[in-house]
């Protein structure tokens, strides 16, 4: 009997097939460095030029992917970024309270600011922290930039700061050099001034103001802002005075609230000692002092000053 | 003559869009095999003979891309053809929905054999996992590509 039977060996089919399948065997039995080249060769030959605007088709679109993945991954680190710098003021705020904590002998509560009341054009600020933290309406609220203001509202949880640029606000100041007092507040709702300074009194652009503490609301020595022009009228008997404030408000995250301890002793209303190198303009201030005094009944006249001064003139 | 240099451009063609193509139209991982979809349809339509001439020179210039198992493409594809031959007096061979099911069930055994020729993976293992949706991908491609096929390549519903 036949290994494979003659009709099977007739079918042309099979006999194709096995060809080849013994073709194949023959391809996989081959060395691989002439199946490479082969391989190689027919890939340039007959299919690289077709490849070749698929490939550069295929590059275009792979760099619309990572332009679109780059964008993406932009937005993102713009985020990212925006988050850390608003993390690295927050800690900077959150740092400098912890500073204020240690140069003062305030007790201080922190809070953070949540809200700010819309409707108003210097708004109001809400505050994290309320009745049950300790709070009580008139408490001042402080930054180390200065004064934000006082507490008008409390409630359990929360309370609102009616900051300096309140329409309604009144803060008693003073000028740091020449010890002026004044009257911090708004004009127009929009500009700070130092009211109540009366005219031919020493006070000029660049002076430091700070708040008094004679209106016993506020402690001594917060800063309200440094003055940037100072104005006559001549049918006023007092300066229009503006001055740039310390605080920027909207800049604010956190405050701290003082909840007690020791204020501060009020400031002598006498202009410190100016240095021996400017006789010149201590012999001017000294002529302008006793108006001053006059014209400000809150101050008190210290005559041993006015005497040395009257002494110093025929010199 | 002529529908033979026709089948070879066609191979040309296939072997091209499936080396180059195939990262484009990929879908869930599974690629269409677009030789399952021309290898039946000539076994059914001409025969097992040029079937399985399709299958070896499609499966040789498939295996160009892969020169070291060159060899194994064509004998897959070289078989597929031989299968679809065989079986072309037994069902309804002018049939779309069978030409769509040759496409299928060659797309579910030749693609999980050849590249387990190739890689040396399991065979079960290979069916159950790219075999079932390759096949079905094949099939909707070929529900496509089958009808234009048909009327191209038989305009007259002619047999050889």
């Amino acid at each position: 009997m036949p290994l494979i039977s003659d009709r099977l060996l007739k079918r042309q089919d099979i006999a194709q097939l096995a060809a080849l399948l013994l073709v194949c065997v023959v391809l996989l039995l081959l060395p691989a460095g002439l199946k490479q080249g082969a391989g190689d060769g027919v890939v340039r030959v007959f299919f690289a030029p077709l490849e070749l605007p698929l490939y550069q088709f295929r590059s275009l679109l792979d760099s619309w992917r990572q332009n679109a993945d780059l964008r993406q991954r932009l937005a993102d680190a713009q985020l990212e970024s925006i988050r850390l710098r608003r993390a690295q003021a927050e800690n900077h705020q959150l740092r400098s309270l912890l500073g204020l904590r240690g140069q003062q002998a305030w007790t201080l509560s922190t809070a953070q600011i949540t809200g700010r009341e819309p409707a108003l054009l210097t708004p109001d600020l809400i505050i994290d922290k309320g009745a049950a933290a300790g709070l009580a309406r008139g408490m001042v609220a402080v930054v180390p930039q200065g004064l934000v203001g006082k507490i008008t509202e409390v409630n359990e949880s929360s309370s609102t700061v009616q900051t300096v640029f309140d329409p309604q606000s009144r803060v008693s100041a003073i000028d740091t050099r020449s010890r002026l007092l004044g009257v911090f507040r708004t004009s127009k709702g929009t500009q700070c001034i130092l009211d109540r300074v009366p005219i031919r009194t020493d006070i000029k652009p660049g002076d430091t103001i700070v708040t008094s503490g004679y209106g016993q609301l506020f402690p001594y020595g917060l800063l309200l802002g440094v003055v940037d022009r100072v104005e006559t009228n001549a049918r006023s008997l007092i300066y229009q005075i503006a001055v740039r404030p310390a605080l920027d408000v909207n800049a604010l995250d956190y405050v701290a609230v003082v909840t007690g301890g020791a204020m501060p002793a009020l400031p002598s209303l006498q202009p410190p000692a100016l240095p021996d190198s400017s006789g010149g303009s201590r012999r001017r201030a000294a002529r302008r002092a006793p108006s001053l005094k006059l014209m400000l009944p809150q101050i008190r006249i210290e005559l041993p000053d006015t005497v040395q001064l009257k002494q110093e003139r025929p010199q | 003559m002529r529908r033979g240099i026709i089948l070879v451009l066609l191979v040309w063609l296939l072997v091209f869009l499936q080396s180059s193509l195939a990262g484009f139209i990929t879908v869930g991982g599974f690629a269409p095999d677009l030789f399952c979809i021309l290898i039946p349809l000539v076994g059914l339509r001409m025969g097992g003979m040029g079937a399985m001439r399709v299958g070896f020179l499609a499966g040789l210039l498939a295996d160009c891309y892969h020169p070291a198992t060159m060899g194994i493409y064509a004998l897959c594809y070289t078989v597929a053809g031989f299968a679809a031959g065989a079986v072309r007096d037994r069902i309804y061979r002018d049939r779309l929905a069978s030409q769509i099911a040759a496409s299928a069930v060659l797309a579910l055994l030749a693609v999980p054999l050849a590249v387990t020729l190739r890689s040396g993976g399991g065979y079960v293992a290979l069916l159950v996992r790219h075999g079932f949706g390759s096949a079905v991908y094949t099939a909707a491609v070929a529900a496509l590509a089958l009808p234009p096929l048909n009327r191209w390549l038989f305009p007259a519903g002619e047999h050889t």
